[in-house]
């Protein structure tokens, strides 16, 4: 087990396979192999929660799969320490679960974002900069500015400029 | 205490254009609009998708304003800003329009190292001026050419001889006539390949030979033949082919993988060469007869051989009666078995393939459960006795009563039983 406390002095008890979903947190594991106590003074205890989630999650539906492909040489179902029912939500498709899980408000999202890039978690990046991605995809220039709180500081003979600039990409 | 970033441009420069660089390259370029901080963000994306459909102008437009979307995007980007991927998609690009912007994007795309190459749907009446270019790209890892399609009357696409492509690892090709002498030449000479996918529809012997290849994929319709000493892991899908006969004749000797999907074809002669030895198994079968697996794969039912290293299997097929009694059968001669996975699938043939004769609609035997659908059954350490025993016990019982659906969800089974519809979504009784 490891105990990683958030910036506001929260403590969290994970597996170390989880934590090690974090690339930083797999490098100090690895410099020093008695670390029990990682403080992450750049993740609050709400945003590390989901963090978190998302980490356990991707680590059971790893191991799942292993268990399921790979030898389990030891007794039957006795030495499984995955209970049944999460054994048979896995089987729903990861992908499902990930859309589900960045269903987030956006200021979650930015806070997300920064949380996967510091603790250099690459699926969690992925997952959270896709779906700033498709925030944009489908949205005019004005909306984009009005959902992500752009001031435009251009003045129009300039916007116009960089309009002429690309007119493929303007129609 | 993290600070809440108040809006998007308060991320990072990085984060900004990963996220943009997901963007099809149009909407990407509509973000320079934005405000002063996004001005030039869009032109340091690592990745460019340059997708002719995707232009918002009307489609006799599309080849021009193609044209000044890659200039301005690849040809005058910045030397100094490496290129990892470029993705070209031409299909709304004039055929004279389409040689010389693709000659010149190849030529800039080759002086920023550019990593992964895809190509689509481009005509062209000749190829190698542009394939000569591409196979001096030195820095590629990854090569996608995907429907290329020859205006003239040569129908064979030609690989340039004597490549540069050293580092290559993965190649895909989907073409509809493949010349194999000359892929075959080409494939000696990339001496990093790892990864092969081919998908040809018009040829019908593919013959393959390499020392590199560990990870092949082919969707073909008839024949495989070849000689691959390092290929670890084959998917193998082999569509209509004609007379229902389809031959593998195939030296792989490090084969631990294999996926075998197989539509329409009653009998595949040389395929147990290939399986015999493998340690993962997993059948597909969409047969318009109701066919006997054993019958289909091994040519003879008489004599089932031994896996002696399966030991993951994964069937998908209309689990008829005659279906499950080879199931039992070859868990009889998988003495290696851990992991068992059977998918029942009601072949769904709309068209009238067979001169319009109807199927008949025989009652369908399990894996299925109470609902009366499409099913999926997983077993799991199968390496212990007892759960062996259960499972030739169950497959054997269901034989006789289809009436077994909620049985095998009881826990009381010892070991994970897990029958859930085959749209993933479980639909049984947790106790």
């Amino acid at each position: 087990m490891i105990t990683l406390t958030s910036s506001d002095g929260v403590q969290f008890d994970v597996r170390e396979a989880v934590a090690k979903e974090s690339q930083i947190i797999r490098d100090m594991i690895q410099d020093d192999c008695v670390i029990t106590n990682i403080p992450l003074a750049n993740v609050n205890h709400k945003i590390l929660s989901i963090v978190l989630e998302y980490c356990q999650m991707h680590v059971d539906k790893t191991e799942m799969e292993v268990n399921a492909s790979k030898h389990q040489t030891t007794t039957g179902e006795g030495s499984s320490s995955v209970p049944v029912a999460l054994k048979v939500s896995s089987n729903k498709n990861l992908n499902d679960w990930d859309k589900e899980f960045i269903n987030v408000d956006l200021d979650t999202l930015y806070d997300l974002i920064l949380a996967a890039n510091y603790l250099n978690i690459s699926g969690l990046l992925n997952l959270t900069t896709q779906a700033a991605a498709d925030i944009i995809k489908g949205k005019t220039t004005e909306e984009i500015r009005a959902t992500f709180n752009i001031k435009n500081d251009f003045t129009p003979e300039e916007e116009a400029a960089i309009r002429k600039e690309n007119p493929w990409a303007f129609e | 205490m993290a600070n809440s970033p108040s809006d998007l441009s308060d991320l990072a420069d990085a984060l900004l254009i990963t996220i943009i660089s997901f963007l099809p390259i149009c909407i990407a370029a509509r973000t320079s609009v934005l405000c002063r901080h996004f001005r030039h963000l869009w032109e340091a994306s690592p990745s460019l998708a340059l997708i002719s459909y995707d232009l918002p102008s009307p489609r006799w437009a599309q080849s021009k304003n193609f044209i000044a979307m890659a200039e301005r995007a690849v040809l005058h980007r910045n030397p100094f800003l490496p290129l990892q991927s470029l993705c070209l998609e031409l299909s709304r690009c004039g055929v004279q329009d389409a040689m010389a912007i693709v000659s010149s994007l190849l030529a800039k795309a080759h002086s920023l190292d550019l990593r992964h190459l895809t190509i689509q749907h481009l005509w062209l009446s000749d190829f190698l001026p542009i394939l000569s270019i591409v196979f001096t790209i030195n820095s590629l890892r990854c090569l996608s050419l995907h429907h290329l399609s020859l205006s003239g009357r040569s129908q064979e696409l030609n690989f340039p001889a004597g490549n540069n492509l050293t580092n290559l690892r993965s190649l895909s090709l989907e073409l509809i006539y493949i010349d194999l002498a000359n892929l075959n030449k080409c494939l000696f000479e990339l001496c990093s390949l790892e990864d092969l996918y081919l998908r040809t529809c018009w040829t019908p012997r593919v013959s393959l030979s390499s020392q590199t290849i560990r990870k092949l994929k082919l969707i073909i319709n008839r024949d495989i033949m070849g000689s691959l000493s390092l290929l670890e892991s084959l998917h193998l899908e082999i569509k209509y082919s004609l007379g229902k006969l389809s031959h593998i004749h195939a030296n792989v000797p490090s084969l631990k993988k294999i996926v075998i999907k197989l539509c329409a074809i009653s009998v595949v002669v040389g395929l147990l060469n290939c399986i015999s030895h493998v340690e993962e198994l997993s059948l597909h079968l969409e047969s318009e007869d109701e066919k006997n697996l054993i019958t289909i794969l091994l040519e003879s039912i008489k004599d089932v051989p031994e896996f002696p290293k399966l030991e993951h299997m994964d069937l998908t097929l209309n689990f008829q009666e005659h279906n499950l009694e080879a199931v039992s059968t070859m868990l009889h001669n998988c003495p290696a078995l851990k992991s068992l996975k059977l998918v029942h699938e009601v072949p769904n043939f709309t068209g009238s393939s067979r001169g319009g004769r109807k199927r008949i609609d025989r009652k369908t035997r399990p894996p299925r459960n109470a609902d009366d659908n499409c099913h999926y059954a997983y077993f799991k350490n199968l390496h212990l006795e007892e759960n062996r025993k259960e499972v030739i016990k169950f497959v054997t019982r269901t034989l006789h009563d289809p009436e077994i659906g909620s049985v095998y969800l009881s826990p009381s089974f010892g070991f994970c039983l897990i029958s859930v519809l085959k749209s993933d979504i479980f639909c049984g009784n947790e106790q």
